[in-house]
C-alpha cells in the first residue's frame, strides 16, 4: 500500500527527487511570500524606466520602471497556480475516464478511448492557439484549456493499468462480491495506482508552465497578470534591448525561472517514476 | 488493408471531423459577428452601417443563412481547396499556406536529423556503457526544461548580438545577389539557430526511446551467437543490434515529424522565421481568422498524414501489429 510518507521518503533517496522536490519547496516558498509581501505591487511604476538593480530595486525596473523583483515573484505564484490546477485537473479527470474505459472495456472504453484518440491526435500547440484566440483571455479559460488538452495522455496510462488490475484475484474477489465500480475505484484503483498519479501530476505540471508561459509569450494570455511569459515577451519587444545590458536584469530573472520550474517538476516526475520502478522490480 | 488500419483510417477521419467543426463553430459560437466588427472597427475607421446595408451584405456573405447550409458549403470550400481569403495579406489563404509551408519542413526535417543522429549516437553508447549517463543525462534534462522560445531568445543574444556569428531573424539574406551554394549556405546560415533550438525539445525522448530499444535488443540469442562466431565489434555493434533496434525508433520518428511542424510555432516567432507557425501568430495579431483556421486545418492535416503512413510503414514492417 502507498502513502504519502513512503513515497515522499523513496522520493528523498534518490537524487533527482531531492533536487526536484526542493526546488518545489523554494518556488512555493517564494509564491506564498509574494501573498504577503513585495517590494512594489508589481504593475505599479516604480521607479525610473530601465534603471539597473540597486538597493531600491534588487533586480532593477523594465522599461516601464515597474519593480523587476515583485513581477518574478508575482509570476511565480502565476505559474504554480496554473501548474497546480491543471494537474490536478486533469490527472483526476484522466483517472475517472482512464479507470471508467478500463473497468468497461466493452462498450464505454471503446466510446472513452476513441474519443481520447481523437484528442490526442489534434496538434496541441495550434489548438491551444485557436482555442485561446476564440475565449476571452482569462486566467480561468487557459487553465481550462490547458486541462481539457492534458487528460487525455494520463487517461491513456491509466486505462491500460486498470485493464491489468481488474483481472488481480483481490479485485475480482471484490467484485464477485458486489462490488461496483466507484467501490473499487474508492477502495482500490486510487491506493494501487497513487504514486503513478503523482508522477503524471508532475509531469502535467511542468507542461503546464510551459504552455501558459508560451501562451502569455504570444499575447494570448491573461494581459492583466505579470506572468513570467509576459515578462519575457515584454522584455524582446522593447526597442534596442537586446544592444544594451538592460536584457541581463530583464529578460534573464523571468527566463531562468521558468526554467527552474520546469526542471523542479520533470525531475520530480523523473523520481517518482524511478521510485515507482524501483517499487516494482523489489 | 487490415482491420488496424481500418480502425486508425476510422480515427483520423474523426479527427478532420473535429478540426473542421471547431473551425465552423468556434468563430459562431462567441459573440459578435463579422459585419457588427466591421462596423465597430478593429483599429480601422469604423463604419455605420443602415439596417438596408447590413441584411444586403449578410445575405451576400450567405451569414443569414441556415447554419447546417452555412457548414455544407463551408466543407464543400475545403474539399476543392479553398480555404477562404486572407483579409491582412489579401491573398487566399491555400496559396499563403503553400508559401509558408516548405520553411517549417526545412525547420522541422532539419532539427529531427539533428536531434535523432546525435540521439542514436549516445542512446547506443548509454546501453553498451550505463556507467557514466549521468553526463548525458543531466545536460539533456537542463536543456528539456528551458522552453524553446527562453532558450531561443537567450541564444539569440549569446550568438547573434553579442557574437555575431547569426543573422536575427528570417529565413534569407534581403537584396543579396548569391546563386546556386551562396543561396544554400545563405539560408543554412539562418536556419541553423532555430534548428539547433527546436533539436534541443526532441533530443532527450529521442534517446530514451533509443537507449531502451538497444538494451531490448542487446542480449537476444542471436547477437549472443554472433559474438560466439567471433565477429568484430564494429559489425555486431551497427549490423546486428542497431539496426533491429531502429524499428521503434523510426516510429517515433513519424510521431516526432507529425508534431514537431505545430511545436515549432514559438521558435518561428521568436527567430521571425517565415513558416506556417509564424503565419498562425501573424493571424492572430491581425484578427484574421480565415488565415488562423486555414493554418490549423494544415497542421491537422499534416499530423493525420504522416501518422497514417507511419502506421502503414509499422504495419508493413511489423506483422504483428495488423491483429491487435
Amino acid at each position: 500500500m502507498h502513502t504519502w510518507k513512503h513515497m515522499t521518503v523513496s522520493l528523498w533517496q534518490q537524487s533527482a527527487g531531492r533536487f526536484g522536490l526542493c526546488g518545489i519547496l523554494v518556488l512555493t516558498g517564494l509564491a506564498l511570500t509574494s501573498l504577503i509581501w513585495s517590494p512594489y505591487p508589481p504593475a505599479d511604476i516604480s521607479g525610473p524606466a530601465l534603471a539597473p538593480p540597486d538597493f531600491r530595486h534588487p533586480l532593477g525596473t523594465n522599461g516601464l520602471g515597474q519593480d523587476i523583483l515583485s513581477q518574478v515573484l508575482s509570476g511565480c505564484r502565476i505559474s504554480l497556480l496554473v501548474a497546480v490546477t491543471v494537474s490536478l485537473g486533469s490527472v483526476s479527470m484522466g483517472f475517472l475516464v482512464g479507470s471508467a474505459a478500463g473497468y468497461h472495456p466493452r462498450r464505454l472504453g471503446v466510446v472513452l478511448m476513441r474519443s481520447v484518440d481523437v484528442l490526442m491526435a489534434i496538434p496541441r500547440l495550434p489548438l491551444i492557439i485557436l482555442l485561446a484566440v476564440f475565449l476571452r483571455p482569462h486566467l480561468f479559460n487557459i487553465i481550462a484549456v490547458l486541462i481539457f488538452l492534458s487528460w487525455p495522455g494520463v487517461a491513456r496510462t491509466i486505462r491500460s493499468q486498470v485493464l491489468s488490475l481488474r483481472e488481480q484475484d483481490s479485485i475480482r474477489f471484490v467484485r464477485f462480491s458486489g462490488g461496483g465500480f466507484p467501490y473499487v475505484l474508492r477502495q482500490h484503483l486510487i491506493r494501487e495506482l497513487f504514486p503513478l498519479l503523482l508522477a503524471k501530476s508532475a509531469m502535467a505540471a511542468s507542461y503546464a508552465i510551459v504552455a501558459e508561459a508560451g501562451l502569455s509569450f504570444l499575447g494570448l494570455g491573461d494581459p492583466t497578470l505579470k506572468s513570467w511569459g509576459l515578462m519575457i515577451r515584454g522584455a524582446l519587444d522593447y526597442p534596442g534591448l537586446l544592444w544594451s545590458s538592460a536584457w541581463t536584469w530583464w529578460l534573464l530573472p523571468p527566463s531562468v525561472m521558468v526554467s527552474l520550474a520546469v526542471f523542479s517538476f520533470t525531475l520530480t516526475g523523473y523520481g517518482l517514476d524511478e521510485a515507482l520502478r524501483r517499487e516494482e522490480s523489489d | 488493408m487490415s482491420s488496424y488500419l481500418h480502425r486508425r483510417a476510422a480515427t483520423y477521419l474523426l479527427v478532420l471531423a473535429v478540426a473542421l467543426s471547431l473551425n465552423f463553430l468556434l468563430p459562431r459560437a462567441i459573440p459578435g459577428n463579422p459585419l457588427e466588427d466591421l462596423s465597430s472597427g478593429l483599429g480601422n475607421l469604423p463604419i455605420q452601417l443602415d439596417c438596408e446595408t447590413l441584411e444586403a451584405l449578410q445575405s451576400y456573405y450567405g451569414l443569414d443563412r441556415p447554419l447546417l447550409e452555412q457548414f455544407r458549403s463551408y466543407l464543400r470550400g475545403v474539399a476543392i481547396g479553398d480555404l477562404g481569403y486572407s483579409i491582412s495579406y489579401r491573398a487566399p489563404v491555400s496559396h499563403l499556406l503553400m508559401d509558408r509551408f516548405p520553411w517549417t519542413l526545412l525547420l522541422t526535417l532539419g532539427s529531427l536529423f539533428l536531434s535523432f543522429s546525435v540521439a542514436v549516437l549516445l542512446g547506443s553508447r548509454s546501453a553498451r556503457k550505463p556507467k557514466g549517463e549521468w553526463k548525458v543525462l543531466l545536460p539533456a534534462v537542463l536543456f528539456e526544461s528551458v522552453p524553446p522560445f527562453v532558450l531561443g531568445s537567450l541564444l539569440l543574444i549569446l550568438l547573434g548580438v553579442k557574437f555575431p556569428l547569426f543573422p536575427l531573424s528570417g529565413a534569407y539574406s534581403g537584396f543579396s545577389e548569391s546563386t546556386g551554394l551562396g543561396t544554400v549556405l545563405d539560408v543554412a546560415h539562418h536556419a541553423a539557430l532555430p534548428m539547433l533550438v527546436l533539436s534541443t525539445s526532441s533530443f532527450f525522448p529521442a534517446y530514451l526511446v533509443v537507449k531502451s530499444s538497444v538494451l531490448m535488443v542487446k542480449d537476444e540469442p542471436y547477437v549472443l551467437m554472433a559474438e560466439i562466431k567471433g565477429l568484430p565489434e564494429k559489425t555486431i555493434r551497427y549490423r546486428y543490434v542497431l539496426r533491429t533496434a531502429l524499428l521503434p525508433v523510426v516510429t517515433f520518428l513519424g510521431l516526432r515529424l507529425a508534431y514537431s511542424a505545430g511545436g515549432a510555432i514559438l521558435v518561428e516567432v521568436l527567430f521571425a522565421y517565415p513558416g506556417v507557425g509564424r503565419l498562425i501568430y501573424e493571424a492572430v495579431l491581425s484578427h484574421d481568422y480565415a488565415l488562423l483556421q486555414g493554418a490549423f486545418l494544415a497542421f491537422t492535416l499534416w499530423v493525420v498524414l504522416i501518422n497514417f503512413v507511419t502506421d502503414c510503414l509499422y504495419a508493413s514492417l511489423d506483422p504483428r501489429v495488423k491483429e491487435v
